[in-house]
């Protein structure tokens, strides 16, 4: 009632005195409490930080003049004392050209939501971007306004939360119809919510396993193994076998052990394989660079291996893990298309695992690259380097024709078609041929160690491509489940450096190699 | 084994002697193999540009199914047979590189045998609709009859690779006859558009109006006739009606029985049963200003307006709102407990105060429809409405022709354009605004040009559909629309379900029962299928692992009409090639990276 006179209040006042919010307390015995969201029963918790990771693009939330809150205690203050907090500027526009169109001068990305919702040029944007889409796939949705799409989803989220509607923990009477949708609850102790719950169908086994999940972070300890490894590994230097070697070689054995550990936890609590969103992908190819680069450094008594494995492996982590907006680690539930779908979880995990090898590769292939100019001495084909570098290229490969050639069994059984040049079928192939050049172009005599090593590095921009260009960039085609916005300006970065990268490799390339091809 | 040397020789010999061998050699060149890939590569990047920058159509057109694309293709294939051949003898280190050869070889082959005799295309069926025998296939055809002899001719013609503009026309000859057919537009969304047309004979009145609605400033004109098109859907959310008179139909509101169980202790959450299963909206909140003051009861409508009683007058009382709505408050507990599940008082302090509401009446529905209802006014001339949309208060008025009104919708304004007392109505098609987000169908803008430069009417021709073209001396019927593929046998929906996710609405699956038939063996089978689960026809072994079958894979539903799905259907004679070619490729890869002596590296 409170509640309501509340927004009775608002209605009638239009334009309140800005008044300070109460703060809920950070009380952790919600956490494993469960709550239907999104198709799923999950645990209070995760629900918190998937909640402010819509809302602001981070799993902690800074309130003016109550510093950053967790998600759990930002969440339950939206629940408990929902007065005020339509005036709190905690809901993110991150597109500044957005925030240009719809009248929001300066660079503050966070607004409130009672500002948010006066702005009309925001919902006619949304709008657009709807009749652009009801229209049909002709006509693209412009960006501004699938940006606009984002921030009132926010809105709506961020309504739900005040209204109490989005707390849903109240399970529906035994004997309702399977998934039945459970009711809100209004806020109260932890404990009457749970003699609430004791009826109703969920796991709490599961629910535990989740907000253990959701609290231990597995992956962010990985990436601080894995760089507590390369620090070991560098400090150890050339020494044949020594204790820093021995401990960098534990330590990313550690983060790869977290990584399989958490991965496994996720398909468990998901109850699927992790195969859908770019966030997903990302720890696989995570997983995949660190297995391999294992592997390798076990079979060929190399560190090189791990050196070159613990960049990639830690930007890809760190990334994962610092922006939840734009990749997504939600669990949600897959589009009929995608599930219980044996082909589809084998392609995706072979194709994706190859985008591990040739991270692999390129990562060895810019050590190869410096290490050469830096001497300015060739790379012969025998170069051990060289013989690294081929060894990931080779599994890369085999897996990625693999990948290619089973996604093609997937669509023909799941759509029929064998193979329909679908952008990401195609840029996959664009990668495989690339690579296939590099490989034969080496056989022909084109090109020795030092062209192989900068070909590897120039063919993983296509990786990327088919990895991230085709979801984020084209946007177009079957893998359509797999769109998403956010993150061009690093990626674009990243693949210019590259560029550059190449460029100044070929210019500067130790000149002895033309003499050197020729014996 | 022969050594290096010796190959190098046995190549020579071969090409100083024959000149098949030397093109062979040249055919087969590991040069021309690099730049086929790095040429297939760059082209297919391209490709995929030109699809995300015009569509998928275009991408086809132009790359992957245009005729070069498929020279390049079977020069590569040349290639890697070439390339096998000069390594005659081969011997065990050569297992992997044939292997993987022939792989893609036999990869190509399949592919070309799929595109040459095989279709992909989509069925929609609808449950208890006759069996369809027809798929439809993507590829847009032109069908235009003869004017001099009636003939039928179909020609591919796809508007969207290279769309006809008034600037850039096409021009295609009519069968025996000098007449040629213009065609120079093109919409991607088109609709069928009701204009008004005065006609003494017709005996109806007509009107048309302009609506102006919030998505944009382009506005709606519809036209209605009383008596043959009364009624018009705005998409699902708002009808226009042409009436007798403005009289309101007998109440088809759905009715409702409600009860509350009313706390005064926490007066947000009555206990609430509803017959309808939507709650009326209707709040009551029980109590008393001070200690021992007399109890009150107050009434909260859903539109806000609300009194104050004293409990003890209304108890037992049954009151009427306005709107018919019958509010009884049946009883009181003062203390309010649960006896053996039952509600007793214990006691008469008001401890726990607590009155059970009953409630009778109808709701708005909150799904219905917006309405705009129209009648012919007393005055010739005028026009009489009421709009009504939710529950809000319906808005009424008289107006003329060319006064404005507000229809009494969020967001709408209205404007009465025409009113003719006798009309009727034609069906135009015309292409679609960009703000107006209807779905629509592809159509062409088509007339016929005679030799003299003299034209005819030009007219927009929607998908699916066909027009009688005319000019002078000569008249065809042209029609557009995609390819019908002929199946030898037909399938039937017998029932369709989309189970959804857990609270949510969202579709998780798609079941569909269907029944092939073919009449000539008299053979029915049923089948179902569901996501990713195809269905096959003929079934068995044999016609799956020749190829011959047709698979029928769900590929699209309707929300709104769940008696209702559309299956993509497949024939594909080459896939065994293609499955086969696959796993030769990946062998071959596996054999030449792993399996092989690492000293003999380069074949």
């Amino acid at each position: 009632m409170r509640r309501l006179l509340f927004l009775f209040c608002l209605l009638a006042v239009g334009a309140p005195v800005r008044a300070d919010v109460t703060l809920a307390d950070n009380d952790s015995s919600y956490d494993s409490l469960p709550i239907q969201h999104r198709g799923r029963v999950k645990p209070f918790f995760g629900f918190t930080q998937e909640m402010a990771a819509s809302l602001t693009g981070r799993t902690t939330v800074s309130v003016p003049e109550h510093g950053r809150l967790s998600s759990r205690q930002f969440i339950l203050s939206l629940w408990q004392h929902p007065e005020g907090w339509e005036e709190e500027p905690v809901i993110l526009i991150d597109n500044a050209a957005l925030r240009k169109e719809i009248g929001l001068e300066g660079k503050e990305r966070f607004h409130s939501f009672t500002r948010l919702s006066t702005l009309s040029r925001l919902n006619q944007l949304a709008a657009d971007a709807d009749a652009a889409r009801a229209s049909g796939t002709a006509t693209p949705v412009p960006p501004l306004a699938s940006a606009a799409q984002t921030v009132r989803m926010r809105l709506a989220i961020f309504s739900s939360l005040l209204s109490g509607d989005a707390f849903r923990m109240i399970p529906p009477p035994v004997g309702s119809r399977p998934g039945a949708a459970w009711a809100p609850a209004a806020f109260q102790s932890a404990e009457s919510l749970r003699n609430l719950q004791s009826r109703g169908e969920f796991s709490s086994t599961k629910l535990q396993a989740e907000s253990l999940y959701f609290n231990f972070h597995p992956f962010r300890w990985a990436w601080v193994a894995w760089l507590l490894s390369a620090v070991c590994l560098l400090l150890a230097g050339h020494a044949a076998s020594g204790f820093g070697r021995r401990l960098g070689w534990l330590l990313a054995l550690a983060g790869f052990l977290l990584l399989v550990g958490g991965f496994s936890l996720r398909v468990w609590l998901a109850g699927r394989p992790p195969v859908t969103n770019m966030y997903e992908s990302i720890l696989w190819v995570a997983f995949g660079t660190s297995l391999f680069a294992l592997f390798f450094s076990v079979r060929h008594r190399s560190q090189a291996y791990l050196l070159a494995a613990s960049p990639v492996v830690i930007l890809a982590l760190i990334a994962s893990d610092l922006q939840p907006a734009v990749l997504d680690p939600a669990m949600n539930p897959l589009v009929p298309v995608l599930r219980s779908n044996f082909w589809l979880t084998v392609h995706v995990l072979t194709v994706t695992l190859s985008y591990g090898a040739f991270a692999l590769a390129t990562a060895l292939g810019h050590f190869l690259v410096i290490g050469a100019i830096r001497k300015n001495a060739p790379l012969p084909n025998d170069d051990p380097g060289v013989m690294h570098l081929y060894r990931a290229l080779q599994i890369g490969i085999l897996l990625l024709a693999t990948g290619v050639i089973l996604g093609g069994v997937w669509a023909n059984y799941s759509w029929g078609r064998f193979w329909d040049w679908d952008p990401k079928e195609t840029w996959s192939l664009v990668a495989l041929l690339s690579y296939l050049v590099l490989l034969h172009g080496r056989l022909a005599g084109w090109f020795t160690g030092y062209g192989l090593a900068v070909g590897s590095i120039a063919g993983f921009l296509t990786i990327l491509m088919a990895w991230y260009g085709v979801n984020f960039v084209l946007g177009k085609g079957l893998h359509s489940y797999g769109f998403g916005s956010g993150g061009q300006s690093y990626v674009a970065a990243f693949a210019l450096a590259e560029v550059v990268f190449i460029l100044f490799a070929l210019l500067r390339r130790p000149r002895a190699v033309s003499a050197r091809a020729s014996t | 084994m022969l050594s290096k040397e010796a190959r190098k020789r046995l190549s020579e010999e071969r090409c100083a002697g024959s000149l098949l061998w030397r093109s062979i050699y040249a055919l087969g060149s590991l040069d021309l193999a690099i730049l086929l890939l790095l040429s297939l590569a760059g082209v297919c990047a391209i490709a995929t540009f030109l699809e995300s920058g015009f569509s998928a159509r275009v991408a086809r057109a132009y790359v992957y199914h245009a005729p070069w694309f498929n020279v390049w293709l079977l020069l590569l294939g040349l290639n890697l047979t070439c390339s096998a051949a000069t390594r005659w003898p081969w011997e065990k280190k050569h297992a992997g590189f044939v292997i993987t050869h022939a792989g893609i070889i036999v990869l190509l082959a399949g592919a070309l045998l799929g595109r040459a005799r095989g279709f992909e295309g989509s069925v929609d069926l609808l449950k208890g609709a006759p069996p369809s025998g027809e798929v439809l296939l993507d590829r847009p055809r032109l069908t235009v009859e003869s004017p001099a002899t009636g003939q039928l001719f179909s020609t591919p013609f796809d508007p969207e690779v290279r769309p006809p503009r008034p600037d850039r026309p096409r021009l295609l000859p009519l069968p025996g006859s000098d007449v040629r057919l213009l065609i120079d537009g093109f919409t991607r969304r088109s609709h069928e558009k009701a204009v008004l047309t005065a006609d003494p004979s017709a005996g109806q009145p007509g009107l048309t109006l302009e609506l102006t609605g919030p998505f944009g400033p382009e506005p709606i004109l519809a036209s209605l006739t009383l008596g043959s098109f009364p009624r018009l859907d705005l998409g699902p959310m708002a009808v226009l009606e042409f009436r007798d008179s403005l009289t309101k139909e007998p109440e088809t509101r759905p009715t409702f029985r409600e009860t509350q169980m009313v706390l005064a202790q926490d007066p947000s959450h009555p206990i609430l049963h509803n017959t309808a299963g939507l709650s009326s909206g209707y709040r009551f909140f029980v109590g008393s200003r001070e200690d021992r003051a007399p109890m009150e009861f107050e009434i909260l409508r859903p539109d806000g307006s609300g009194e104050v009683y004293r409990l003890k007058e209304v108890l037992g009382k049954t009151l009427v709102d306005p709107d018919g709505t019958k509010i009884l408050a049946a009883r009181y507990w003062a203390n309010l407990v649960l006896r053996d599940g039952q509600p007793a008082s214990e006691g008469d302090h008001p401890e726990n105060p607590a009155v059970l509401v009953m409630l009778e009446g109808s709701v708005a529905d909150p799904a219905a429809p917006a309405r705009l209802v129209l009648a012919q006014g007393v005055t010739p001339g005028t026009v009489l409405y009421r709009g009504e949309s939710g529950g809000e208060n319906p808005v009424t008025g008289e107006i003329r022709v060319g006064e404005k009104f507000s229809p009494g919708w969020r967001g709408w304004s209205a404007r009465l354009l025409a009113w003719e007392p006798s009309a009727r109505i034609e069906m135009v098609t015309e292409p679609l605004p960009v703000s107006d987000p209807r779905p629509g169908r592809p159509a062409i803008h088509a007339r016929l040009r005679h030799p003299s430069g003299q034209e005819g009417g030009a007219r927009w021709i929607a998908s699916g559909t066909s027009s009688i073209l005319q000019t002078e001396g000569a008249a065809s019927r042209i029609g557009f629309g995609l390819e019908l593929q002929p199946l030898p046998f037909t399938v039937r929906l017998d029932s369709f379900e989309v189970p959804r996710d857990p609270g949510t609405e969202e579709p998780s699956n798609f079941l569909a029962s269907v029944t092939f038939a073919e009449e000539k063996k008299n053979l029915e089978v049923p089948a179902k299928l569901q996501m990713n689960q195809p269905a096959t026809f003929p079934p068995g072994l044999w016609p799956q692992i020749t190829g011959l079958s047709y698979k029928f894979s769900q590929a699209g539903w309707d929300p709104q009409n769940l008696n209702r799905t559309t299956l993509q259907v497949l024939h594909d004679p080459g896939w065994m090639l293609k499955w086969a070619g696959s796993l030769l490729v990946v062998a071959g890869i596996f054999s030449m990276f792993y399996l092989r002596d690492p000293k003999s590296a380069d074949a």
